[in-house]
């Protein structure tokens, strides 16, 4: 035993004085030194953000998944630049290296699955419509005007102005819409990188930056903070990714084997909707349900698509969910639903598909903030 | 011009406004000289200096005002760049201790660095006091990007550790033979 491991495992015991003489009055002034009580509550400051974040929401819908895109791009190639810089490659180098290999792969996907989706898309369009009231009414209206001839009344030019005018408005709501939606997409793929680069090769620095702007009294929590949530964060992103790509190809190989159209997309679909759990294969089978009972007009196609989703959820659960990541944010059954019921009315289909990871996400980060803040009182 | 002069000074001095408001130049230069004189940083290069420059976080503090407290998560270390800053702890039978009072160039708060063990002691600032903080995620976000740097960084903070280890051991050994001495069954 060494000298010191002696001395503490000594226990001194002092020769007791026959008579212990009484505690002398602490005359001390409080010092201020001594701890103060926080002053609010912040919970409250918490329920406000989060009212406030529910708040805006709706308005930024599309702002919010252009970021969700981005961060998990981030997240996802973090390794990778990470592998790079430490073999000596700058990170700004790393940084465009991750953005060139994303956008290879992302123009490569675009270029063998377009064709694929624009199929897929006028298919499910049209069995979609195919039992629409309207269509069966315009339809209707065709073939009496064709039965009965002298239905038509009207002059030449205005027949000329009913008949192309709207064809001609038609075709230039489209070609702009197109244009439109090209221009759109090109400026969300371009800032989708932009945020993507800034992220991966200026990320630390405006972590510094704002953890900088962090009063004195908050800038430890503020830095514990950070280095419990990103890792967390950044792990749950890779994980709900790699469980997206899984599911959507043991869906996707499912509804083939049922022989539905638009595989690709409804089980991108499906995927989306499985990532929510509990009553994330319900969210998702309705939509499938709908599209596959038009396309087949068989009730048979219903309870093949319920029953591949639940199978693929099970599969999700028993093999992948048991990984260490996806334990990060186990969301409780009411969480679930509440996540699908909140993201059903503030952002509609998107909202109930992207509710389960969003829930995931504010879990961890509204754990971790409590857990840090309940550390520093 | 005098006027002005002070305005400037009077808000970089401000704990708040000084801490998001700075100039750049003549603040690297501090920066550099400061960690200069510090044990830690003492065989490092002066690019790896300014590696370790980009990481720092440069803080005010006013006069009173509490760095850490104990008992508190630790996050990272400090280096005092320029002021003075007590470091007491709090004992049960007994009123609050100042233990140390450290001036420019000192460094405290080292241990945060390697686990999140709670402060022993509270850091107070006896002055207005210009800090320099280094917190374990930047750290580890060096030793990831430049492992190199970081491994020299750490060595040389195990160096310093095991010092004081043994500077420790020193004193505990004289403390037992002053017990040994004294009135006190073992």
């Amino acid at each position: 035993m060494t000298p010191q491991q002696d001395v503490f495992k000594v226990t001194a015991r002092r020769k007791q004085p026959a008579i212990a003489a009484p505690p002398a009055p602490s005359t001390v002034p409080p010092s201020i030194l001594e701890k103060p009580e926080p002053r609010h509550s912040p919970s409250l400051l918490i329920w406000l953000l989060l009212g406030g974040l529910l708040f805006l929401l709706p308005q930024t819908v599309f702002a919010a998944i252009h970021l969700a895109v981005t961060v998990t791009c981030a997240a996802v190639l973090e390794p990778l630049v990470t592998f790079c810089t430490r073999r000596r490659v700058p990170r700004v180098f790393a940084g465009l290296l991750a953005l060139v290999l994303l956008g290879a792969v992302v123009a490569g996907l675009f270029l063998w699955l377009a064709p694929i989706i624009t199929k897929e898309i006028a298919k499910l369009t049209a069995a979609l419509n195919a039992s629409a009231p309207e269509k069966v009414a315009s339809k209707l209206s065709i073939l009496l005007v064709r039965a009965l001839p002298w239905l038509r009344t009207k002059s030449i030019l205005q027949q000329l102005q009913a008949e192309f005018m709207p064809r001609i408005a038609a075709f230039l709501q489209a070609a702009l819409s197109f244009e439109v939606a090209v221009l759109s997409n090109v400026i969300s793929y371009v800032l989708i990188a932009l945020g993507v680069f800034y992220l991966l090769h200026w990320g630390e620095y405006t972590r510094r930056k704002v953890l900088g702007a962090l009063p004195n009294r908050h800038l430890e929590m503020g830095a514990l903070f950070w280095e419990k949530v990103a890792p967390r964060l950044a792990r749950y992103l890779r994980a709900q990714a790699l469980l997206f790509l899984c599911a959507s190809l043991m869906l996707a190989a499912a509804l083939a084997l049922m022989g539905l159209p638009g595989v690709f997309i409804m089980s991108v679909f499906g995927a989306l909707a499985l990532l929510t759990p509990y009553c994330g294969a319900l969210a998702g089978a309705i939509p499938l349900a709908v599209a596959g009972i038009n396309a087949s007009n068989s009730l048979h196609v219903v309870f093949g698509v319920i029953l591949a989703l639940a199978t693929v959820q099970l599969l999700i659960n028993v093999f992948l969910s048991s990984s260490r990541f996806k334990l990060e944010a186990r969301l409780q059954p009411w969480e679930a639903l509440l996540a699908l019921f909140l993201g059903g009315s503030l952002g509609g289909v998107w909202g109930v598909l992207l509710a389960g990871p969003l829930a995931g996400l504010s879990k961890i980060i509204l754990r971790e903030a409590l857990k840090v803040r309940k550390s520093f009182r | 011009m005098n006027n002005h002069h002070d305005s400037v000074s009077n808000k970089r001095n401000n704990s708040f406004w000084g801490n998001i408001f700075r100039r750049r130049a003549d603040d690297e230069d501090d920066v550099l000289r400061t960690l200069k004189q510090v044990p830690l940083f003492s065989n490092m290069t002066n690019s790896e200096l300014r590696e370790f420059e980009k990481l720092i976080h440069r803080r005010n503090f006013k006069v009173g005002e509490t760095i850490f407290w104990e008992g508190e998560p630790g996050v990272g270390m400090y280096i005092i760049q320029n002021g003075e800053v007590s470091i007491s702890k709090y004992f049960p039978q007994e009123e609050r201790k100042v233990l140390a009072v450290l001036q420019n160039g000192e460094f405290f708060g080292e241990l945060a660095l390697l686990d999140e063990s709670p402060r022993s002691a509270t850091a107070l600032a006896k002055e207005a006091t210009k800090i320099l903080g280094l917190f374990r995620p930047d750290l580890f976000s060096l030793l990831e990007r430049k492992p190199r740097l970081g491994n020299k960084f750490l060595f040389q903070l195990a160096l310093i550790v095991g010092e004081r280890l043994k500077h420790n051991n020193s004193e505990m050994q004289k403390l037992r033979a002053q017990l040994d001495r004294s009135d006190i069954i073992l």
